[in-house]
């Protein structure tokens, strides 16, 4: 779930789909670009690939003013109950506590087993509301780290300057003070030069390789890593193998596009079939 | 005996958690001014209600107004589009805390990318245009990464204008330093 940027797009539930560089939901279609759109047509992408049925999207137009999210939090809540939900991957949306909370009574008044994972608005609001411990996965990148990691900012533009200035290869130190202040979920993806997969506040893994630097500047690439993930752990992968896997297959997919900083997440989502041959997840 | 308990749960004090996290204060300098401030967003949607600004950051009149913090620059635009001038807009879960207001640069080379809090924007230094925005988590970015991104920066609309959320804020902190570089760079190319 989340929200695409067009005013007028009232909601909309249903198999997503992606051809021809288009992302389909009921009588809608847009080219992905940075945001939700790409987080789905990345598990549109994957779930193909890997002869998996297609996501399920519920999404709203909304360009900030927040209206629409409003909504779609509303319909997500009084919906999960019908919904046959293995993974709820939740991205961006306006941060509303009272909306993420009612989504996550919802979940476990409907007893549902579904992993749930929250990225971007989603994130925001789950750490806002105190609420991060009742999600499974978060995939912050650094900047969000530091939010994480102060346990008094609703927002990642109210974090200390401090934790903000310090250096990427001290993600480390602000993944254990998010985990100390009880601002994590279980797991972590944390997305950036190197990717940390953390388990309990312990990191269990880190991927490096390849290295594209370039990927940094392009927008979308942690939303593809947020889509490939949510695949993935639908298609019966266990979180902490699927993490794993999500990061390698974002990096392999990135170097396949031969970026630069200017290059469009397009090219990048594009090879996520070879990625996932390259890791040996299909053939 | 019914009534008794529901009266005692009304007047108890309402748990500050609950109305606090992610709210800001707007301090005006007259009480006419709040209740302009608070009548005006009310009837563009916002969420926001006259209150007692705290006595720390008391600067001019007795009432204040309450908003969602991430409605930030929406309200903030709205303000000045009104001729509504705060001495000061606070986030109350910390009365000192103010958006970061620090940026980070990173060189690519031909490309320059900004960092500004969770936003980043990168540029093609040779030809000014914005190639990619990354980042951020409300809605308002995507919208505004549609209209920035393949422009020149000089020449778009700058992100506080069209955003309303927290993320464009810092998009726009993000913009305004790598827009300054841009034209530092090409002042000295020219030279």
């Amino acid at each position: 779930m989340g929200t695409l940027p067009f005013n007028e797009m009232g909601l909309k539930a249903g198999k997503a789909t992606f051809e021809g560089g288009r992302l389909k939901v009921e009588d809608f279609e847009v080219t992905p670009s940075l945001g939700t759109s790409v987080m789905v047509a990345s598990a549109c992408i994957t779930c193909e690939a890997l002869n998996l049925k297609s996501p399920y999207f519920v999404t709203s137009g909304d360009i900030g003013d927040g209206k629409r999210s409003k909504e779609l939090y509303q319909y997500v809540a009084a919906n999960l109950g019908t919904l046959d939900v293995t993974v709820l991957a939740m991205h961006y949306i306006m941060p509303d506590i009272p909306g993420m909370r009612n989504i996550l009574n919802s979940l476990r008044e409907a007893r549902k087993e579904a992993t749930v994972i929250a990225d971007a608005g989603a994130m925001y609001a789950a750490k806002a509301a105190d609420l991060a411990q009742k999600i499974d996965i978060f995939t912050p990148d650094a900047g969000e780290m530091a939010y994480l990691a102060d346990p008094k900012a609703t927002h990642p533009a109210y974090v200390e300057h401090l934790l903000f200035e310090l250096d990427a290869t001290e993600v480390v130190t602000l993944i254990r003070k998010a985990y100390e202040t009880r601002n994590t979920p279980k797991i972590l993806l944390v997305k950036g030069p190197v990717d940390y997969i953390v388990e309990d506040g312990e990191v269990v893994e880190t991927i490096e390789e390849p290295s594209i630097s370039a990927m940094e500047a392009i927008g979308g690439t942690g939303d593809s890593l947020t889509g490939i993930l949510s695949a993935l752990i639908h298609g019966g992968y266990e979180k902490i193998d699927a993490c794993i896997k999500a990061a390698k297959i974002n990096r392999i997919a990135g170097k396949l596009a031969e970026p630069d900083p200017a290059t469009s997440i397009l090219n990048i989502i594009g090879k996520i079939p070879d990625a996932l041959k390259e890791v040996g997840l299909c053939a | 005996m019914k009534i008794l308990n529901r009266l005692k749960k009304r007047l108890a004090p309402r748990k500050k958690e609950a109305f606090e996290k992610g709210k800001g204060l707007i301090i005006l300098n007259e009480v006419s001014e709040a209740m302009q401030a608070e009548k005006m967003l009310k009837g563009f949607g916002y969420g926001v209600r006259g209150v007692a600004p705290p006595p720390e950051i008391r600067k001019g009149c007795d009432l204040a107004v309450e908003f969602n913090l991430i409605d930030q620059l929406g309200v903030e635009r709205l303000l000045k589009r009104s001729g509504l001038s705060p001495l000061d807009i606070v986030a109350l879960d910390s009365l000192s805390q103010k958006p970061l207001d620090i940026t980070k640069e990173k060189d690519f080379g031909r490309y320059l990318m900004v960092t500004a809090a969770n936003m980043k924007i990168t540029v093609d230094k040779e030809k000014g245009t914005i190639v990619n925005i990354s980042g951020g988590g409300c809605p308002d970015v995507p919208y505004l990464t549609v209209s920035l991104v393949g422009n020149k920066i000089a020449e778009v609309e700058n992100p506080g204008e069209n955003g309303y959320s927290l993320c464009a804020y810092m998009l726009e902190k993000a913009y305004q330093k790598a827009l300054s570089m841009v034209n530092s760079q090409q002042m000295r190319g020219s030279a």
